[in-house]
């Protein structure tokens, strides 16, 4: 099975409808990015509402309906929702599509029975309902293997945890049971008991007739009907215990939100501090601007006194032309006025006539016009020419791009001051939601709850044993009775005798079962743990009954202790055992899984993801998966790269942001 | 172990091999039957149609005397 497109909305952040599109084969990862809160786990629950109809917060407690649908949204009365998937299999195209609203006449919900929710499936495009689609819904992703494949890397992290946790370890146990076929033995070895059962009321019904077996079918009557009534008994108090179990998981999950205040306490200060750090960097950035300001006048004008200089130099020029100009005029007036003092020309000495002497005072009336119409003078030169020194005095210091620079980073201050004041908005809006007093209150009824649910475990495991001895003695006498010749020749008999062999097999097939897939995990995982860390000293995982692992050194002794990064690698790595052993392929949807990996490791899961699954989704924000040095490790590899975008504390969009990705 | 045993093959082998040192009087071709019926089974689809094909196979193969 792979993911093809999954569309939302009004799904917690994810106002609007927006849909992402996934990719398998040689490119089967797909990267999408976001910031803490921005929706990374909504994104991975909104595929596990689509396929299960429920969400989980951590400790896997599922979260209110109600709380799914966004917050901007309900606050204008739109109180629906709604989540598709699309995904294909070898043999079909499925659209699975789920929605969430209000009952009729219920204009403001106030918990999940005022919701109706609704589920369809189409595959191929036609319809599928009813059993059909229980059964198509089990191929495509049976619900308890989806934990270890829509997962989130905090709870990768506190998985050995959870496996020593009394409460959560039955929980992690059994789904990793499902993943690896357990319980087609364990269900099916109830089904097999419950036929022989019924088979061998049957038997004591046809051999009570016979005279010499009378005492026998007598005697399996009676531990038949005692054994009956001790299962009644039990199922009263399975239920009974159920509903505790679901109360104190209620609780439980109340008291984490409210412990939740601490981290936001802790968060507040954090974000106060830097707040208080920005607007000392801002000042500075302030002061630093207004500095380089001081002289940066001189770079702004610049470019105005240069076009003004060359300007003036025209004119200079223009008016040295005419000085020249002039004093040419003034030689030939000298020259024209002496011809006309001697009458004879100055030139040739020759004696002027009336005519001649008539056109050159023509001539000198025309240069005495001209020289007196000629507005220059040297004045006029040197002038300009002063103008043009003291400009060329104003030159640019090269500040201008300081100043960009620093403006630039101003900028880029108040927009972090902004983000981090409306962060801080709303960790402490979040904090007043929590009411210090009523922790102790849940606690305390939490307790309560837990030791009536021990008290009642225990009685179910003596009851248990009391019908299991029963059971032993019942089944001795079935197979004594199915032995005996006058019996056999009863169907009733060969039945008993029949689903006795198969109740044997299957209930040692699950030992010897749990066995061998437990091998078969820890030589998988060790495989994948070996490829993965980076301490040479490492050699090998080794498998407990409850499926913790343990890193075992060269020297073959166990390592006690080990940071939060090698429990991410050893859990990356059950992951990997457990779709080797036991699945049979389809998407790993991974929520924030480098959180806590050094740069070597991430290198090495990095480069591992690619193969652990037909689709790899990974969830990450930018401080675990830098974009420069970490993306171009799965260039080859990447399909999209998504990015969720904040709108406002309570709405966010996912954006793609490459295709293809390759640099 | 090799990549292509699968969690499907493992059981098969269990089960069988149980029969066969339990000297059960069941056949073979039964055992794979109940269990191809109980691996659709254990993701809780189709119970009433996987418990009556468990009970109309035990009782054809018990009804046809098979290797009992």
């Amino acid at each position: 099975m792979r993911l093809n497109k999954i569309t939302f909305k009004n799904f917690m952040p994810y106002r609007r409808e927006q849909s992402v599109v996934f990719s398998s084969g040689s490119r089967n990862v797909v990267v999408v990015y976001g910031d803490n809160m921005r929706g990374k786990t909504s994104f991975l629950n909104a595929i596990r509402f689509a396929f299960f109809g429920y969400a989980t917060a951590r400790h896997l407690r599922n979260i209110d309906r109600i709380n799914l649908i966004n917050d901007e949204a309900k606050a204008i009365g739109d109180w629906t929702l709604s989540v598709s998937v699309e995904v294909e299999t070898a043999s079909a195209v499925y659209e699975l599509r789920r929605e969430l609203r209000p009952l009729q006449h219920v204009a403001h919900p106030t918990s999940d029975a005022d919701l109706h929710e609704t589920f369809s499936m189409r595959k191929d495009g036609v319809p599928v309902t009813g059993k059909d689609r229980a059964f198509e819904m089990n191929q495509l992703m049976p619900e308890g293997i989806s934990r270890f494949f829509l997962f989130d890397g905090e709870l990768l992290q506190e998985y050995e945890i959870l496996v020593r946790d009394t409460e959560s370890a039955p929980k992690i146990k059994q789904a990793i049971e499902h993943v690896l076929g357990v319980p087609a033995l364990t269900k099916g070895g109830d089904e097999i008991r419950t036929l022989l059962n019924q088979a061998q009321e049957r038997q004591a019904d046809d051999l009570k007739q016979l005279r010499s077996l009378t005492s026998q079918a007598e005697q399996q009557r009676t531990l038949q009907k005692q054994i009956h009534t001790l299962r009644e008994a039990q199922a009263r108090q399975r239920a009974e215990y159920d509903k505790l179990e679901a109360r104190a998981s209620d609780l439980q999950q109340r008291l984490e939100s409210m412990s939740r205040a601490v981290d936001l306490a802790r968060q507040l200060h954090e974000m106060e501090s830097e707040l208080k750090l920005i607007n000392g960097q801002i000042t500075s950035a302030r002061v630093r601007r207004a500095d380089l300001l001081q002289d940066a006048w001189r770079d702004l004008i610049e470019p105005q006194t240069v076009l003004v200089r060359r300007g003036l130099e025209e004119e200079r020029d223009e008016h040295l032309a005419k000085v020249r100009s002039n004093a040419v005029t003034l030689s030939q007036i000298d020259t024209v006025r002496k011809s006309l003092a001697a009458s004879e020309c100055v030139t040739c000495d020759q004696t002027l006539k009336p005519s001649a002497t008539a056109r050159l005072v023509d001539r000198l009336k025309d240069l005495e016009h001209a020289l007196a119409h000629s507005q220059t003078g040297l004045d006029r030169v040197s002038q300009l020419s002063n103008q043009i020194e003291q400009l060329a005095k104003i030159r640019g210091l090269g500040l201008a791009d300081r100043v960009i620079e620093a403006e630039r980073q101003l900028r880029g201050l108040l927009v972090s001051r902004t983000s981090t004041q409306n962060k801080i908005a709303e960790v402490r809006q979040a904090l007043r939601e929590f009411e210090t007093d009523a922790v102790e209150r849940v606690r305390a009824e939490r307790e309560q709850v837990l030791t009536l649910a021990a008290s009642i475990e225990r009685e179910m495991g003596t009851r248990a044993a009391d019908i299991a001895g029963r059971t032993r003695k019942l089944d001795q006498i079935s197979r004594m009775l199915s032995r005996n010749p006058e019996a056999r020749g009863h169907r009733s008999s060969r039945l008993v005798a029949a689903y006795g062999a198969l109740d044997r097999i299957f209930t040692a097939g699950v030992d010897i079962l749990r066995d061998r897939q437990r091998q078969r995990v820890e030589d998988y995982a060790s495989s994948a743990f070996s490829q993965l860390t980076s301490e040479q000293d490492f050699k090998r995982l080794s498998i407990n009954e409850n499926y913790g692992l343990t890193i075992i050194d060269e020297k073959g002794r166990e390592v006690p202790e080990r940071s939060a990064g090698a429990e991410q690698i050893v859990a990356i790595s059950l992951i990997d055992g457990l779709n080797k052993a036991g699945r049979r392929g389809g998407p790993i949807v991974m929520d924030t899984p480098f959180g806590r990996l050094d740069w070597v490791h991430r290198k090495n899961v990095l480069s591992f993801l690619p193969e652990m699954a037909e689709q790899v989704v990974l969830l990450v924000h930018e401080g675990e998966m830098e974009r420069e040095r970490d993306l171009p490790l799965l260039k080859h590899r990447i399909s999209k790269v998504y990015r969720i975008n904040r709108i406002s504390s309570r709405e966010s969009e996912i954006v793609l942001e490459h295709e293809e990705f390759d640099s | 172990m090799p990549e292509e045993v699968t969690a499907d093959d493992i059981v098969l082998d269990i089960l069988l091999t149980l029969r066969h040192e339990h000297q059960a009087p069941i056949s073979d071709r039964l055992v794979r039957e109940i269990y191809a019926l109980q691996k659709l089974h254990q993701f809780e689809a189709e119970r009433d149609k996987v418990i009556l094909g468990t009970k109309r196979a035990v009782e054809s193969e018990v009804d046809a005397g098979d290797e009992m």
